[in-house]
């Protein structure tokens, strides 16, 4: 019994990790309207930074991670203002926004595939190791393992109080609503843009750096990352941010504790874990577009925890 | 040196009837009916299963081959039968052709009820976990396609010719010749009453509809059209390559193909060609560099993908549309239409004859 | 219609100005190529090259074309000294660890009239490659390639090492001789890990073992369910006489380590592994010292192919390849510099590059030479007959952490021995 509890605690783990990536996500999609396929680069160069710096110039752990979600944060304002900000000005249809967003992010990879190639790192892995802490039987729970699920949540709640409590989050919630009526009320829709691209650029940097220690890391870890965290996106309807939080430890569950008693109890091979992730992305998806029945009751759930109705 | 102008061509050939036909279902699809298909690769890949899954199995059956069908010995074995027989190598080819195409046809038909209800970036995403998933299934699931490890023995039509190069070209030429029969059918399918109205689906559905057009029908028409030719080409590139195998079928050729089209021009056939054509000299071309042409740190096919993503990138920023404009429809009505125009012109103005 | 006509024009002009740019690009390759010293009727053969130069593979490929250079220009040198008029080139193509990047490489290479390649392909790729090479009689050398699938009699395709199916034999001789009946096995989902593990379940439970396995799905972010799953079979075996085997390649094999490490369960019994975790990448300074701790203490042992005694041309070669590289090589690139001494001898001796003709010679010939792999004798299949393994164990010797060589597996005469430390 001890080693399923040792599956959820992964669960959380893992799913702590795709919720925050999802919150990126899903904060980019709903107030600038950009399907972010980049997203997963981002975390990518993070993970590489924190990793080249812990590892080559043996810089302290902690402190790479500043540097990662500087990183991070730079990447995102130059990939907006070089491709995605000309793209919403001209009028681009979202579609030819999310081909330019899978582009960029091909880009990046390259050139990250091409740095990594010519150093020699292709593969690497951050200087830290976790040590266990609590030892309850055969259940472990490591200092990283903490560190993970406390560093992501309160990082989602910073979040959630800036953009509830602050002038320049209402702007942000006003842009999510209605775009045209925000900029036309005189929010300077520009600065708030640039202010997005920070604040999503910071959770990039968290989950690299967190990545880069929790697992080895190569060129193309952030894209691994990106499916599930869009998975989560798209449980949570696309546009919630609560429902994407719950996306992400829903996934969580689903690969590790879900997938875990299916070996157990049904002798399911785990060689079909990206099946998991997939299924549920494409059944969130139809149930939202009402392909499949029950949608009343996933909209009332989600139109109760937008933020709609979220004491505004 | 003939030998390999003549390989160079053949190979070329074959790729660029593979990349047109598929461009050319996109063009449909995206181009002229506004669906957005970000998930191409998973109905050509629909092709080259039809290929990896039947013609080994029926070759076995006819020949009592007792080796399973993904050891390299039987595919080693099956090539040799295919190329004594070559009555039986032609038939195969040809059954696989037709049953890719309808199967194609029929998946293109079950997506369209999907496509239905779902909005533009939801369809686009929708597509894109398609793909995916069928791609992981059939790397897991060891009967289809000997899972990961791929089978191979899928005897070229053309394999009882002695000299490999003839049957190289011929294959080209044949497939060339499949691709110019799409490219007239797509051309006359869309110069036509037929092509106004899915354009007019594109334009805006909702007042198509309310002319009395009965979307579905022609979104699920054109799916079926547009997937069958992606199976086509699917298994035509199985039998050019001999093997199948499923991580082959990645995101990249559902963004080449996206770019082939976004390059040569959105709803325009001669444009998607143009598209084609660039993207076959491009990536072929860049083969042949040398390595101490450019005293590269790193290895060349880098360069071709960063190549690759720029060109969709500047495409995308400066020239959405292509580089070949939309034209009007070239239907029998507009020629007479513009054939009376000119004899009345020409009538009213007898030194102008 | 002006502008339609001027739109025409500039179509026109694009497609001619790419016609002849392709021209143009074509035939100064040829021009710039270097010509060949005028000496008297020196025949310079082309052999292709396939490697993993990009991609995941790209260390593994890389260190096969970096052997293959140094070797190419060491033939030619001995060659020019002795005068003996051939000499080759190299002509390298990127296979980026995918199949069909081996195809398109493999038909480039053909086109180019090329009618032998020696190259570093993975199963997968060999199997991809096979219809092409034999259908255009293109001899082909593999240094790697381990599938047992891949074991086909009069074909084109010769392999300088052994199959998997010995390694997996030898795997189960190894653990069952150091008194473990029991074992759970987490292999790679691919042609590679379900090779070696066929066999190595044929012989394990031939000598009469028990065997819980797991295929787990390669590049994958995460792998705690499978580590989990793979405790949990430990406990269902259980008892003393309990091992665990792991086949995979190292990136992934650190995720592992790195939970296992954790689990007092997988802490407590041996493991064994297949040759692809010996090399860098898993031991500091590459991974983490906590990782190697780990496998000092559950004493990870492992096969890997090698002569069991280090042949003089090993050394010369490990010593030429550290000054020119500033590295040593790895596994592959002394069987890419038997295999193209052997085809170059071949050559020599042929006077022309017939692929049939050079096949029987270096069929022939491979059974007389001791490269710096050791006896090259091949099989009737055309693969490595003879495998000598070495055994090796991570061991930490005066805070250093190491392969250490504790025995060996006899190729010739199918004995283990492992040397008593």
């Amino acid at each position: 019994m001890i080693d399923l509890f040792q599956a959820v605690i992964s669960s959380i783990v893992i799913g702590s990790l795709y919720a925050l990536m999802a919150y990126g996500l899903t904060l980019t999609l709903g107030s600038i309207r950009i399907y972010n396929w980049a997203y997963a680069e981002y975390v990518t160069i993070s993970a590489y930074v924190t990793a080249l710096l812990s590892s080559r110039y043996s810089v302290d752990i902690l402190l790479c991670f500043p540097v990662a979600i500087f990183s991070a944060v730079t990447v995102s304002l130059i990939a907006d203002e070089l491709v995605y900000k000309p793209l919403t000005r001209k009028g681009s249809t979202i579609i030819q926004v999310m081909l330019a967003s899978i582009a960029t992010g091909l880009l990046i990879r390259y050139l990250i595939y091409i740095f990594a190639s010519v150093n020699n790192v292709v593969i690497i892995k951050a200087a830290y190791t976790s040590k266990a802490v609590a030892k309850i039987d055969d259940l472990i729970i490591t200092d990283l393992d903490i560190f993970i699920v406390g560093l992501t949540i309160f990082m989602m709640l910073v979040f959630h109080l800036i953009i509830s409590k602050t002038l320049i989050g209402k702007q942000i919630r006003a842009m999510w609503d209605n775009f045209e009526l925000a900029r036309l009320s005189g929010i300077k829709v520009d600065k708030v843009r640039r202010f997005v691209c920070i604040l999503v650029g910071m959770p990039a940097g968290i989950i690299g750096s967190l990545w880069s220690i929790y697992s080895t890391i190569t060129p193309t870890s952030g894209w691994l990352l990106l499916l599930p965290a869009f998975a989560a996106v798209i449980v949570g309807g696309l546009v919630s941010i609560p429902g994407a939080i719950i996306g992400g430890y829903l996934l969580g569950f689903g690969e590790n504790f879900f997938m875990y008693i299916a070996y157990k109890f049904a002798g399911v091979s785990l060689a079909y874990k990206p099946l998991i992730t997939l299924s549920i992305m494409l059944l969130a998806l139809f149930v939202r577009a009402d392909i499949i029945p029950a949608r009343w009751l996933l909209s009332i759930l989600t139109r109760a925890a937008t933020h709609r109705g979220n004491g505004r | 040196m003939i030998l390999e102008l003549i390989t160079l061509f053949s190979t070329s050939l074959t790729f660029f009837s593979i990349y047109v036909i598929l461009s050319l279902s996109l063009n449909l699809e995206y181009g002229f009916t506004g669906i957005p298909n970000f998930g191409k690769v998973f109905f050509f890949s629909l092709g080259a299963y039809v290929v990896g899954v039947f013609v080994p199995r029926v070759i076995q059956i006819i020949f009592n081959v007792s080796e399973p069908a993904c050891s390299a010995l039987a595919s080693t074995q099956r090539i040799s039968i295919a190329a004594q027989f070559p009555i039986l190598s032609m038939t195969i080819f040809m059954a696989s052709l037709v049953f890719s195409g309808l199967l194609g046809a029929f998946m293109g038909y079950v997506i369209s009820y999907p496509s239905l209800k779902l909005r533009g970036d939801y369809l686009a995403i929708s597509l894109l976990i398609i793909a995916e998933l069928s791609r992981v299934f059939v790397r897991t699931e060891p009967s289809i396609v000997c899972g990961n490890n791929g089978i191979g023995g899928l005897p070229n039509p053309f394999i009882w010719m002695q000299d490999p190069v003839l049957k190289e070209l011929t294959y080209s030429i044949l497939s060339g010749a499949i691709a110019g029969v799409f490219y007239f059918y797509i051309h006359r399918l869309v110069n036509s009453p037929y092509g106004r109205v899915i354009k007019s689906v594109r334009d805006d559905e909702l007042v198509s509809q309310l002319l009395g057009k009965d979307v579905k029908i022609f979104k699920a028409q054109i799916l079926s059209v547009s997937s069958s030719m992606s199976a086509i080409a699917g298994c035509l590139y199985a039998f050019f390559i001999g093997f199948v195998y499923p991580d082959d079928f990645i995101i990249v050729w559902t963004m080449y193909a996206w770019l082939m089209m976004l390059l040569g021009g959105v709803a325009n056939n001669k444009g998607v060609v143009l598209g084609s054509i660039v993207m076959v000299v491009v990536d072929r071309g860049l083969r042949r560099i040398p390595s101490f042409w450019l005293s590269l740190p790193f290895d060349v096919s880098y360069l071709r993908g960063i190549i690759f993503t720029i060109i969709l990138l500047l495409i995308i920023m400066w020239r959405p549309r292509g580089l070949l404009p939309e034209k009007p429809l070239d239907t029998p009505a507009r020629k007479i239409f513009e054939a009376h125009l000119r004899n009345k012109n020409s009538l009213k103005n007898p030194s102008s004859q | 219609m002006s502008a339609t006509s001027s739109r025409w024009k500039i179509l026109a002009y694009l497609v001619i100005g790419l016609l002849i740019g392709i021209g143009v690009g074509y035939a100064l390759s040829l021009v710039i190529v270097p010509a060949a010293p005028a000496t008297v009727a020196v025949k310079e053969y082309t052999i292709g090259m396939i490697a993993d130069l990009t991609g995941e593979g790209a260390d593994y490929g890389i260190e096969v074309r970096d052997a293959g250079i140094l070797t190419v220009e060491e033939i030619n040198n001995f060659f020019a000294d002795n005068k003996i008029p051939v000499r080759l080139k190299l002509e390298v193509e990127d296979s980026k660890t995918t199949v069909e990047g081996a195809v398109s490489a493999a038909q480039s290479l053909g086109g180019k009239g090329i009618k032998i390649i020696v190259g570093h392909l993975w199963s997968g790729q060999a199997n991809g490659i096979k219809s092409y090479i034999d259908s255009h009689k293109i001899f082909t050398v593999s240094t790697s390639s381990t599938s047992p699938m891949l074991s086909i009699p009069n074909d084109y395709l010769f392999r300088m090492q052994a199959p998997d199916s010995i390694q997996g034999r030898v795997l189960a001789n190894l653990i069952w001789k150091l008194g473990y009946s029991k074992v759970a096995v987490i292999y790679r989902n691919d042609p590679y890990g379900s090779g070696v593990y066929k066999y190595f379940d044929e012989e394990f439970k031939r000598l009469g073992g028990t065997i819980k396995s797991l295929a787990y799905t390669p590049d994958l972010p995460d792998y705690s369910s499978e580590v989990l799953q793979l405790s949990s079979m430990v406990k269902e075996l259980g008892g003393a006489k309990t091992a665990v085997l792991i086949i995979a390649f190292n990136y992934e094999a650190i995720k592992m380590f790195d939970k296992a490490r954790l689990d007092p369960t997988l802490s407590n019994v041996q493991w064994f592994s297949s040759e692809s975790l010996k090399g860098p990448g898993i031991l500091p300074p590459a991974g983490p010292p906590e990782v190697a701790d780990f496998l000092v203490k559950v004493k990870l042992t492992g096969t890997y192919p090698a002569s069991l005694t280090e042949t003089e041309l090993m050394k010369k070669f490990v010593e030429k390849f550290k000054t020119r590289y500033g590295r040593e090589p790895k596994a592959y690139g002394a069987y890419t510099y038997d295999a193209l001494w052997i085809v170059a001898l071949c050559l020599s001796a042929a006077g022309s590059e017939d692929p049939d003709t050079i096949m029987k010679l270096f069929y022939n010939l491979a059974s007389k030479y001791t490269g710096a792999t050791g006896l090259t004798t091949l099989d009737v299949n055309g693969d490595r007959a003879l495998q000598d393994y070495q055994i090796w164990e991570v061991k930490k010797l005066d805070g250093t952490y190491d392969f250490k060589v504790i025995g060996g597996w006899n190729g010739a005469t199918n004995e283990l021995i492992i040397s008593s430390e």
